[in-house]
């Protein structure tokens, strides 16, 4: 699918996607970082959209499944601090020499990051996106994204020197 | 750039308020071996996402060695052809109408003409390898000699 073809069949479905986050989460503030997260899903998978028999159908799954899983996330009973730190720095006999790399540490900490926040990094970071084109292909606004990926860096800074200070 | 400037750069990175083109300035200060230790964080962070960004281009690399590749091809046929057709350096064609052919061009000056027959024909009566390899012919010979004659020699 095009990226014309994109922003012509899929963005206007965000409302009804809007909608269903709402009702799944019970804030609108999660339920729009859903909506940003089922986004950029499918943005990085429109090249096999066009398979799908309806992309409203395939739109709507993608978004309840990242709901279902912001449930999970949100019942779980340990802080995500810790969970950070300890899947971030690892419980195993490699621990010292894969802290002393401090490029995988940061691969480890950003792979812990929430979908939504981490998937921003990759475009912003790595693919080079501006605010505004990730803001367009998630019908969002430039503060929406910007607010997310200020948390993403400032989440992997902040990881990464507490295991550092481990 | 000044500490202070770079400070305030990383601030508004971490707000995410730098555009590609400030970050482009942050990756290029933390490529350096000598960022000051307060900076080990973020310099972990723009190593990463350098190496990653160089991970994400072998594509692109694969398709330049491949397009030399067959560039060298294409090079090596076209020089195979060029040789098989272009007349040979020391190729002289003498014609016979008053003129020659160098190199592949045509010369009607009468001097130039007259001063290769004549060379032509030296070549020929001092060596008889020599007869072989330039004049091609007896006809050819003939053909010098009715060019000698049209220029009064």
């Amino acid at each position: 699918m095009s990226p014309e073809k994109f922003k012509a069949e899929v963005l206007p479905l965000r409302e009804k996607l809007f909608r269903i986050a709402c009702k799944m989460l019970e804030k609108e503030q999660d339920a729009e970082d859903a909506v940003q997260e089922a986004y950029l899903r499918l943005w990085h998978s429109r090249d096999s959209l066009d398979k799908y028999e309806s992309v409203p159908a395939f739109a709507t799954v993608v978004t309840k499944n990242i709901c279902i899983d912001r449930i999970r996330v949100q019942h779980r009973e340990e802080p995500l601090e810790e969970s950070y730190l300890q899947q971030a720095s690892g419980d195993n006999p490699h621990r010292n020499l894969e802290q002393s790399d401090s490029e995988q540490l940061i691969h480890r900490i950003i792979e812990q990051l929430p979908p939504l926040q981490r998937m921003i990094i990759q475009m912003k970071d790595i693919e080079e996106m501006e605010n505004e084109e990730i803001a367009a292909i998630t019908g969002t606004n430039i503060e929406a994204v910007r607010m997310n990926l200020s948390r993403a860096r400032k989440k992997v800074r902040e990881v990464y020197l507490a295991c550092h200070q481990l | 750039m000044k500490t202070s400037d770079i400070e305030q750069l990383i601030e508004r990175y971490f707000d995410g308020e730098t555009t590609v083109a400030e970050e482009k300035k942050l990756h290029k200060f933390f490529a350096q071996s000598n960022v000051p230790e307060q900076f080990r964080a973020e310099k972990a962070m723009f190593d990463h996402f350098a190496r990653q960004k160089t991970a994400k281009q072998p594509k692109r690399a694969k398709l330049i060695p491949l397009l030399m590749r067959w560039s060298a091809v294409a090079a090596v046929i076209a020089g195979a052809v060029w040789f098989t057709l272009k007349p040979a350096n020391d190729t002289i064609l003498i014609g016979g109408a008053g003129y020659v052919i160098i190199n592949g061009k045509i010369i009607t000056d009468p001097n130039t003409v007259q001063e290769h027959a004549l060379k032509a024909l030296d070549d020929v009566s001092c060596s008889p390898k020599k007869k072989k390899s330039n004049v091609r012919s007896a006809e050819a010979e003939q053909l010098m000699k009715e060019q000698l004659r049209m220029f009064g020699k």
